[in-house]
This record gives structure tokens, C-alpha cells and sequence, in this order.
């Protein structure tokens, strides 16, 4: 044990360039589940690479295969027998080593999960134990990586639950997770999900669970977090409002497969994807009833089933914009412009089409 | 740092007198049992004629020397029927402990693990139920002889396969907990994860099981006696008891009829507090 370990450290502040040094580099991966015979491809030959210090937000609808993702960097989904993860997914450890989270035994996948990356789960409600007191768990959570004594760990979790602004931390140590309200409780579990220091956090619709408000302020505190300590986010989410205020880029995941990549401010401002554009207008807007003409669009049909395959393109079905084309050639992941990826046959006629259409408005 | 606006929980109510989960049900079953191991404990201290000691008075009537009658050795039934609560109490304690201590952690492990340990695991608790236990019972304590320890023991070894599967089938649903997933995302143990996590969510219903599996074993130690493969005599059995008075059923019915009652009382006791509905 050496004395740095014992000593409680601040939430690490690292120097340098932040946003130029990978630390998580996904390729090719694909998950397939096993149901009842039939395979169910959930995700799809996904491609990825996270810098360190950024916020990455991975959006689509339910069954898009996001969380998917986020349980596979996780190694939860070995668990299940009925999966079959493949792929790599390149971490640069604490130790300086680069480990494939997914060809390394479970040994190895135990002493990097919680510490090295960690997760958020959706159901603050049910993600602690309710046997167990608030310090009792998150004091295990230090426990399972540092060599540090009980009462150590206690320390640091008390810290912890203090830094996430628990009010009153010291008795909520002693209380039951039944006695703290969602908000509070999504706070432990930050807490247990910071207290290692782990370099790369997942979020798995960390806010979805919650009020609004709550929410509001769990998404503040994870702000200040990330711009404290520099840590890497994968924010995964549904909610685009969401997206819009956390990440710096973000991954359109649609079927298992991304159908667009982009800096945050351009997804938005230039959506190239019909599909992402749907979103966007999926999205309700304050005073918007008022508005002459204006009528909330939502996308029609429903995400596929990752059952029957859909040949082509696998949002024709649903795209607005659909040609013949689009039901038989699969559109490849093109780079469109600065730092974006779009996987849409048609994305350079649309753009031109959106533009002329723009200015004709403008004039 | 962001300000917390959210506030603690009120803390709880002080427990009232009946703690939670103690129905009705379980406060009889507990009261029963309660005497009676008093009784047990107590016998000595409590004044009785000695269990054992023969007297003239052969097969006499209940009256006021002896409550219940005496038995064709001349000996007292009444405290012969108390001091019987020892052994069947040790047996069925010994039945309960054996059961659980060997159940439990297979139990655990089976659900917890799944795959082949489960199915290796399962097929050898269905062998078992399929078994009937007192027969197989019966047949093991015929080979390795019938002193109170060996009969526990045998007891135990019938009625783990009952204890590990009810276990395996709890630790199934709690497994798929969220703080189960959460537990593993911290990086926890296997083993962690099992006596942290899902061992305390399955205690409930372990200690409801081993106040049936001693039920269980106090009835079956019984039956063994009655059927002559009961502890040896002279202690004072229930099972024995009431084989030896059932020849004389017709005119001392009391005989039979006091020890076969403690049996259905404790056994009666125990289910009660075993009791799942609440």
C-alpha cells in the first residue's frame, strides 16, 4: 500500500492536451443475441473512437442498440450466455497498458470494471441494494479496487457523497436506500461510479428515470464533474435535449448501426440524415401550439424489430425521402465534411435540395 | 458544486411491539415451540419422576401420581413424553442445520452460476425428489445404525435437495436485480456478489425453510422410531413411545396417544413459524 493510496485524492485534474489522446477505440463491434433460435443482431460493425476528456452522446430510439453498447464496454454482457460479442474495444487503462475490453478474461474484466470504466444505470431505484446502508455500498464500491482499510473507504465515500452535494452526507450514510428519494439515490450511485476514479464513464440514461427537475440537476452536476476532473462520458440517451447540453459530439445510432456522427452544434444546426432529421423535428417546441401551421411531426412507422431483416438501407421504410435505391443498395458510413459520418445514400442531393430550398424561403 | 435541493427521506417510524413479517401465525408457532423447548431444557429441574425409572405400578391408569398413566415397565409416560422433546428437538435441529449448511451454498451457486454446475446441480436434486425420503431414509439408517446423531445426519441428507432448490429458485430472481448488474459494474467478485448481494435477499425464506426442514425432521425421526429404527431405548422417545403403546391402544389409549400429541404440537409449531403467508 503506498501512502498516496491511503490519503483521499482529489478528483484527478489532468494537464495537457485532453482532446487529442484516444482512450477508447471501438471497432467492428457487433453483439448478437441468440432468441429462441433466431439471431438478433443488435448492434452492427460499430466503429468509434473516444478522445480523452470529451462527451460522446449516443442517441437513438429504444432497441437502437445503444445501451447495448454501453453493457458490452462494460464486459455485463458476459453474463449472458446467449450473446455473442465481437469486435474491439481498445482501452488505454490507468496502468498505461491498452487492454481489448473484449478479449480479456473475466479476471482481468473484474479489476477494470468500476475502476477503469464505469456506469450509470438508468433505475436509480433499484440499482442499490435495499439491505444495505448508502456507505456500506459505496465504501464495497472503493473496496473492490483499493487496498485501503474499511474505515479509509468509509472516509472516501463520505467524501464522495459530499462532493455530489448530498445534503447532510454523514447520515446519509447510515440510511437505506428506500429512505433516499431518486434524485438523491442517482447521486450515490455516482458517487460509486466516481469513487475509483475510473477514466471512462458511461452514462445509460442516467436521467431518464427521473423528474425533471432532478433531472436538470443531475445533468448540472455531471458538468461540473466532467469539467472538473476531465473524464470521458459516453452519454447514452434518447433525449436530444439532453445531448444538445452535454456532449460535444454525437453518434445516431439506428438498427445497431450509426447512421450519423457529428460534432453536437453542426447535428443540430445540419442534420444529414433524414433520419436525425425527424428527430430534431420529433422534438416539441415551448409555444409551438401557437404557432400558425405548425404541427409537431412525429416519425412514422416503428424502429424495425432486429428481427426481420430489412435489405438496403434499414430506415427506408420509414424515410420520407426514400428512393427505389434505397430499398436494395446498403449505404455505406461516408465522411461528410469536417469530422462527420453519415450513412445515407442521397445525403448530397438532400443537402443541396434543403439549401436551394432555404434560400428559396430566405428570399 | 451544485447545490442540493433534494432532501433526506423522513427516517422511520420506531418499530412497533410486533416487528414486521411476525403474523399471527408465526406468534403461535413461536409460542409453542417455545414451551416446549423450555419443557426440554427444564425437564430435569421440573420435579418429575425420573424417565426411566421402573416402577410396580405397571400400566396404570392416569391419576394424580402419574398424570398419564405408566407404561408396561411401570415408568411415568408424562415425563417420559417431556424428556422425549430432547432427543426430537437435537434431531430436528440437527435435520434443519445439516439441510441448510449443505443446501444453501448449492443452492446458491447453482442459480447464481447457471450453465453446467446448474444442470449437474439440478439433475442431482430431481434424483432426490424423485426419491421418497423416508423410504431412502429408512434404507440408509438400517446400514449405518440408528443412534440420534446418524439419524440427523440421514434426515439432513434427504432434505437438502429441498432446501438447494427453493434457494436456487430464489437466487434466480434476484440475480436479474438491478444492484446485481450494479454490483458486477463495480467491480465485485463472484463470491462478493453472492454472499453481499444475494445471500441476505434470500434469508427470508432460508430461515423459513429450515424451521419446515426441522419440522420435517422431528416428524420423520418419529416415524423412523415407530417403524424400530429410532434412537435405542431406554431414552425417552416420541416415535418409540408410541409404537410401544399402540399393543396396549385399547385400554391405556394414552400411552400412544400423549406422545403422538407432543409430536403433532411441535411439528405443528414449527410449520407455523415457517409459515409464508403473512
Amino acid at each position: 500500500m503506498t501512502d498516496a493510496d491511503t490519503k483521499i485524492q482529489p478528483l484527478k485534474v489532468e494537464g495537457g492536451s485532453p482532446a487529442t489522446e484516444t482512450l477508447l477505440d471501438l471497432r467492428n463491434l457487433s453483439v448478437r443475441y441468440d432468441a429462441g433460435g433466431y439471431g438478433v443482431h443488435a448492434v452492427r460493425d460499430v466503429n468509434l473512437t473516444l478522445k480523452r476528456g470529451e462527451v460522446v452522446a449516443l442517441v437513438g430510439e429504444s432497441g437502437s442498440g445503444k445501451s447495448t453498447i454501453g453493457h458490452a464496454l462494460m464486459g455485463l454482457l458476459r453474463f449472458d450466455r446467449n450473446v455473442k460479442v465481437d469486435g474491439a474495444a481498445r482501452l488505454v487503462c490507468k496502468d498505461g497498458v491498452t487492454r481489448d475490453l473484449l478479449a480479456i478474461n473475466d479476471r482481468e474484466m473484474q479489476r477494470i470494471r468500476g475502476n477503469d470504466v464505469s456506469i450509470i444505470f438508468q433505475e436509480p431505484m433499484s440499482s442499490l441494494n435495499p439491505l444495505h446502508t448508502i456507505g456500506h455500498q459505496v465504501s464495497e464500491a472503493i473496496l473492490a479496487h483499493k487496498r485501503i482499510s474499511r474505515r479509509e473507504a468509509r472516509e472516501r465515500a463520505l467524501y464522495f457523497l459530499r462532493h455530489l452535494g448530498l445534503s447532510n452526507p454523514a447520515q446519509a450514510m447510515d440510511r437505506h436506500p428506500h429512505q433516499l428519494s431518486g434524485g438523491m439515490r442517482q447521486r450515490v450511485m455516482i458517487a460509486m461510479a466516481l469513487s475509483c476514479d475510473a477514466n471512462l464513464l458511461i452514462a445509460d440514461e442516467a436521467t431518464t428515470a427521473l423528474d425533471a427537475t432532478v433531472q436538470a440537476q443531475i445533468i448540472e452536476l455531471l458538468q461540473a464533474l466532467q469539467k472538473e476532473s476531465r473524464m470521458t462520458i459516453l452519454f447514452i440517451t434518447h433525449d436530444l435535449g439532453v445531448v444538445a447540453e452535454m456532449a460535444d459530439r454525437a453518434v445516431v445510432l439506428y438498427a445497431g448501426q450509426i447512421v450519423e456522427l457529428a460534432p453536437t452544434a453542426s447535428l443540430f444546426r445540419n442534420p444529414l440524415m433524414p433520419y436525425t432529421q425527424a428527430l430534431i423535428d420529433a422534438i416539441p417546441r415551448l409555444g409551438s401550439s401557437r404557432m400558425p401551421g405548425y404541427e409537431l411531426r412525429g416519425i412514422p412507422g416503428r424502429a424495425p424489430s432486429a428481427l426481420d431483416a430489412v435489405t438496403g438501407c434499414s430506415f427506408h421504410p420509414r424515410c420520407p425521402r426514400a428512393i427505389d435505391a434505397c430499398k436494395t443498395d446498403m449505404p455505406a458510413l461516408e465522411a461528410a465534411g469536417l469530422s462527420r459520418l453519415v450513412r445515407c445514400l442521397r445525403w448530397k442531393e438532400l443537402e443541396q435540395e434543403d439549401r436551394s430550398e432555404r434560400a428559396a424561403a430566405f428570399r | 458544486m451544485v447545490a442540493a435541493t433534494d432532501n433526506l427521506a423522513r427516517p422511520r417510524k420506531k418499530p412497533s411491539f410486533r416487528p414486521r413479517g411476525l403474523s399471527a401465525q408465526r406468534m403461535i408457532g413461536a409460542a409453542i415451540i417455545a414451551i416446549v423447548v423450555a419443557l426440554g431444557i427444564l425437564a430435569p429441574v421440573l420435579g418429575l419422576t425420573d424417565p426411566n425409572e421402573s416402577s410396580m405400578d405397571i400400566l396404570v391408569g392416569p391419576g394424580a401420581m402419574h398424570w398419564a398413566g405408566t407404561d408396561e415397565l411401570g415408568r411415568d409416560v408424562f415425563s417420559r413424553v417431556i424428556y422425549g422433546a430432547r432427543v426430537s428437538l437435537l434431531v430436528g435441529l440437527g435435520v434443519g442445520i445439516f439441510a441448510t449448511v449443505v443446501g444453501v451454498p448449492i443452492g446458491v451457486l447453482a442459480g447464481y452460476t447457471r450453465g453446467k454446475v446448474d444442470l449437474l446441480i439440478v439433475q442431482i436434486i430431481d434424483l432426490f425428489v424423485a426419491l421418497p425420503a423416508l423410504i431412502l431414509a429408512l434404507l440408509i439408517t438400517a446400514i449405518v445404525g440408528s443412534t440420534a446423531e446418524n439419524i440427523a445426519i440421514v434426515l439432513g441428507f434427504v432434505m437438502w435437495p429441498t432446501t438447494a432448490r427453493l434457494v436456487r429458485g430464489q437466487v434466480i430472481s434476484v440475480r436479474e436485480a438491478l444492484y446485481v448488474e450494479a454490483a458486477r459494474a463495480s467491480g465485485g467478485s463472484a463470491f462478493w456478489i453472492m454472499w453481499r448481494h444475494i445471500l441476505p435477499n434470500v434469508v427470508r425464506i432460508i430461515s423459513a425453510q429450515f424451521s419446515i426442514t426441522v419440522a420435517f425432521g422431528i416428524f420423520s425421526s418419529a416415524s423412523l422410531s415407530f417403524l424400530g429404527l429410532g434412537v435405542p431405548p431406554p431414552t425417552p422417545d416420541w416415535g418409540t413411545m408410541v409404537r410401544e403403546g399402540a399393543q396396549y391402544l385399547s385400554f391405556m389409549p394414552l400411552m400412544s396417544i400423549a406422545p403422538g400429541a407432543a409430536v403433532t404440537l411441535t411439528v405443528m409449531g414449527f410449520y407455523l413459524i415457517g409459515s409464508k403467508n403473512d
